[in-house]
């Protein structure tokens, strides 16, 4: 049969060894081939979204504010989305008050925590009732959610850091 | 009268604020003030109408008798036939009060009394005042037989002593509440027994103006004891419950004008109100307290708590209370030109309220006992035979069950004697009491920064832009991925041939050098051609930049010249023993399957190539791997790198209508890959596969849809999934602070056919702070797609941004 020179067969073995390693390694790697291993994707991320109002500007700069200091446990410091919680809705074209939606927004903003906060009329004139909700966008749910009625928007500077502190405490 | 008792310093507004935190109700709930039933006052003016002997229902004094603490003296007879006192207890009553000589009243045993709800009762005692001004009406000057009343229950009593009346001055008055006890005192004599009242709450102590002694009044709440300081038993004993209130002597009693000071009458200094008496009115008491002025017996008006006690002549307390009418009349004014409201200012005043009909609520606590305050009154106005004014008092509250030590009275006349003119006002329980405003209470957290210094300024978020960045594109790299097999099967195939050499069977001989060169060769490659040659024409084509290699084999010397060396011949190491070994020109066989092997490899290669033409993703996937150069420089020397072409070659004939993008020669801009494969995943995975197919190198960057791509024209299903994927492009850009580069892809959107890039654009705009083009975007919105249901918060959008 064949008789190869035992140095020749090393040879040959090793070059194709080598030969099928290399084109092993030349390939690109499957994960960012596909591009599902988003790092940050997979890190969890506690978003805060700026509070937008129109008819209560201080209220929402206030609570804002207030919301940006907020901590959750388990997570970092927040990110503070750029854009508003209704202009992500509108973006995404979910704008309503759901579970979904707000799961679709935290999607969008890579968030697996969403903190967020709604200011709204109150019942009385000139009362104001803020809602700041925690959101987990895992689990696709409310963690906690908490209003108050302020009776006037001055007011609400001055108390709203219960209100966010009430929705994220532990 | 039927105000509410309010929270000490309280203002409206802090009313207001207090709702939050408590309720006016809660306030009050616990403040108790003393009030009267009328029914009780009814009878309490009932009694004091009677005539001074008449039997007084024993259960009616007692009743306002809760609290406080009444020494019962034990009846002492005074030196003269008692005048018939106005205020004087039922026939068994024991407030008799005792000569000043008599023993201590206070050693006797002792009750307690209804808490003195009666605020300081100045005018309470029916202090005579005006008497002593009037000198002549003074009765008591004489009559030092007894001072009255010793209001034991301060205000239903009539404690008042007449003045005149030593029994009174002795006796001491213990009042809850406002009790004002004021005994006249006789001039000359010092007060040998000191008149006590202990009340609950104030004391106020009125020592007769010249007289060595001053009276103490001793009050709980508001209680204050005038003992007469020339009435022999009356030396006053004070109560030092919670406040003293010590009048000097000249100070807060209203000295009668030319009255000595004994005679005039002390008048509590605390409550005004209850000194209210008109100084016209003579009420019973007030001869029989009021000492005449130089009248050393003086009679020592005991204030009762709600009587006006220490008028002088003029001096409205007592002649206020002697009025019928007029028993709120808390302003009388005190003895004319007497200094009697002197005290006034001080806390009694609250305690005082009461008497009168004023309210006992002003001095909630401390009146408590002689609540009956108004009752008080009768006993000193009694006496004269005028019904005591109907004070619309409440009635008494039953005293707390407060207690004093029995030594109390020691202790009091110790303080009383070391601090003669001391006045303490504010009762304690009227301080304690005062409310905190709700709003303290309810007062949110203070802020560590004012608002002002709260500047939205939000954070730029590095999240965002990793949120949101282009994903790794994974078209450009699968490719490469696919190409290493074919790589690797070409160098495979190929390495059979090495054997196969020594196939040419016809001379063993001449078999040497080509099994020399198979040897040499590495491994795979020259050998092939010469297999081709001979056997496998159609390997031929799969090299075809190879030079032929001339089958010099039959011939070839052992050193045979290789044909093209495209390789370097390595120097001929083990030629010989492997040519030997390999082959030893057995038999055909072996080069016979080998050929067939080689035969068959050729094929498949050629049917593999054949195939990859149509089929794009077999290509695709063998390109990725980029040609590393142990596998293309041994097998082909061509300088131009074939994997190229091989993978460029089925592109143009793709015949393939979805990727046109591949084709397009004039891609404006250039995208790192991962972007495109981002875009790609958005829209579905979505192959190009001309995108990635140019393999010039490593870092080529590839060609992608960016946003200035122009999306291809020719499936509308394939420009939805386009405009979405920009629009995909925008959002994240949106999102990331990127407005300017959200709008480039909110045209793109537009360009192909979507409303929705309005919207977006509007929103992009509206983030820039680019009012009027975000307003006319989100008009264009609204006017392409009217039933969206986003419409309404556009609508509102579009409000907010015109200002409205």
């Amino acid at each position: 049969m064949l008789h190869l020179h035992p140095s020749v067969t090393f040879d040959r073995g090793a070059f194709l060894s080598f030969l099928l390693i290399g084109s092993m390694g030349c390939g690109p790697s499957a994960p960012s081939a596909t591009g599902t291993a988003n790092p940050v994707e997979t890190r969890k991320m506690f978003v805060v979204v700026p509070a937008e109002s129109d008819a209560f500007p201080l209220a929402a700069r206030a609570t804002t504010e207030r919301l940006r200091r907020a901590r959750v446990k388990g997570f970092q410091e927040p990110e503070v989305s750029k854009v508003s919680l209704e202009v992500v809705q509108l973006s995404i074209e979910c704008v309503e008050p759901t579970p979904t939606c707000y799961e679709a927004v935290g999607k969008e903003l890579s968030a697996s925590q969403l903190l967020f906060a709604e200011i709204d009329p109150g019942p009385k004139r000139d009362q104001v009732k803020v809602t700041v909700t925690l959101f987990d966008v895992e689990g696709r749910k409310r963690k906690r959610a908490v209003a108050k009625i302020f009776a006037t928007e001055d007011d609400v500077p001055f108390g709203v850091a219960d209100v966010v502190s009430e929705a994220t405490k532990p | 009268m039927s105000n509410k008792p309010v929270p000490p310093g309280s203002t409206p507004t802090e009313e207001l604020v207090e709702m939050e935190a408590m309720d006016l109700d809660e306030w009050e709930k616990d403040q108790h003030t003393p009030q009267a039933n009328d029914a009780k006052l009814a009878a309490l003016v009932k009694q004091s109408a009677e005539a001074p002997p008449a039997p007084l229902p024993p259960a009616q004094p007692r009743k306002t008798q809760t609290v406080a603490r009444v020494v019962a003296k034990p009846p002492v007879t005074p030196p003269g036939p008692p005048p018939p006192t106005p205020g004087a207890r039922a026939p068994g009553a024991p407030p008799v009060a005792p000569p000043s000589n008599g023993p201590n009243p206070f050693d006797g045993p002792t009750m307690r009394n209804a808490g003195a709800a009666l605020p300081v009762k100045r005018g309470d005692a029916a202090t005579p005042v005006s008497r002593l001004a009037d000198g002549a009406a003074t009765p008591a000057g004489g009559v030092p037989a007894r001072t009255p009343a010793i209001s034991r229950n301060t205000t239903n009593r009539a404690a008042t002593p007449v003045g005149g009346t030593p029994a009174l001055g002795p006796k001491a008055t213990q009042a809850i509440g406002a009790v004002t006890v004021t005994p006249a005192a006789p001039a000359p004599a010092p007060p040998v027994d000191p008149k006590a009242t202990q009340a609950i709450g104030q004391i106020t102590r009125a020592p007769a103006a010249a007289a060595p002694d001053p009276k103490r009044t001793q009050a709980i709440g508001a209680v204050t004891v005038t003992p007469a300081m020339g009435v022999p038993g009356s030396a006053t004993r004070t109560a030092a419950a919670l406040r003293d209130l010590s009048t000097p002597a000249g100070g807060s009693l209203t000295p009668a004008a030319g009255t000595p000071a004994s005679a005039r009458p002390a008048t509590a200094p605390t409550a005004p109100s209850s000194l209210s008496s008109p100084p016209g009115a003579r009420p019973a008491s007030s001869r029989a307290a009021t000492p005449a002025a130089g009248t050393p017996s003086s009679t020592r008006p005991a204030m009762a708590p709600g009587r006006a006690a220490t008028p002088a002549a003029g001096t409205p307390s007592a002649i206020s209370a002697a009025k019928p009418g007029a028993p709120a009349s808390r302003t009388a004014t005190p003895a004319a030109g007497v200094a009697a409201p002197i005290r006034t200012g001080t806390v009694p005043t609250r305690t005082a309220t009461p008497v009168g009909g004023v309210p006992a609520a002003t001095a909630p606590r401390t009146t408590t006992s002689v609540g009956g305050a108004p009752s008080t009154p009768p006993r000193a106005t009694l006496a004269a035979g005028t019904p005591i004014a109907k004070a619309a008092t409440p009635a008494p509250e039953e005293s707390e069950g407060w207690s004093l030590p029995d030594d109390f009275d020691e202790v009091a006349a110790q303080e009383w004697k070391s601090t003669p003119a001391k006045i303490d006002v504010a009762p304690p329980t009227a301080q304690a009491v005062t409310p905190v405003p709700a709003e303290a209470a309810s007062s949110p957290e203070p802020q560590e920064e004012s608002f002002a210094s709260l500047a939205f300024t939000p954070e730029p978020t590095a999240a965002h832009a990793r949120a949101f960045g282009p994903q790794p594109t994974p078209v450009a790299a699968a490719p490469v991925v696919a190409e290493a097999p074919v790589e690797a099967a070409a160098v495979v195939v190929p390495e059979p041939p090495a054997p196969k050499a020594p196939a040419p069977p016809p001379a063993a001989p001449p078999l040497q050098p080509f099994v020399t060169q198979s040897s040499v060769q590495p491994h795979s490659q020259p050998i092939q051609p010469i297999m081709g040659a001979q056997q496998l024409p159609p390997v031929q084509p799969m090299q075809p930049a190879a030079p032929p290699i001339e089958p010099t084999y039959p011939r070839a010397p052992v050193r045979a010249p290789e044909p093209e060396p495209v390789f370097e011949v390595r120097p001929q190491r083990h030629a010989t023993t492997d040519s030997h070994r390999a082959i030893g020109g057995r038999s055909k066989k072996p080069l016979l399957i080998i050929g067939g092997v080689v035969a068959a490899i050729g094929i498949v290669l050629l049917i593999a190539l054949t195939r990859g033409k149509d089929e794009t993703k077999p290509v695709a996937k063998a390109l990725p791997t980029d040609p590393t150069p142990p596998i293309k420089e041994p097998v082909v020397t061509p300088p131009d790198p074939p994997t190229d072409v091989a993978v460029t070659d089925p592109v143009p004939t793709d015949p393939t209508p979805t990727d046109p993008t591949p084709t397009d020669p004039t891609p404006t801009t250039k995208v790192p890959g991962r972007v495109d494969g981002r875009i790609d995943g958005k829209t579905g995975g979505i192959k190009r596969p001309g995108t990635g197919k140019i393999r010039g190198g490593t870092n080529t960057p590839v060609e992608t849809g960016g946003p200035s791509d122009p999306i291809g024209e020719p499936v509308a299903a394939d420009k939805a999934a386009k405009a979405r994927a920009a629009y995909n492009v925008g959002n994240q850009k949106l999102f990331a602070g990127d407005a300017d580069g959200a709008i480039v892809a909110y045209r793109q959107v537009i360009g192909l056919g979507s409303s929705s890039g309005y919207r977006g654009l509007g929103l992009a705009y509206a983030q820039q702070g680019d009012k009027a083009n975000a307003i006319a975007a989100f008009k264009k919105y609204l006017s392409s797609s009217p039933g969206a249901k986003d419409v309404p918060l556009i609508k509102k959008r579009i409000e907010a941004l015109q200002g409205k």
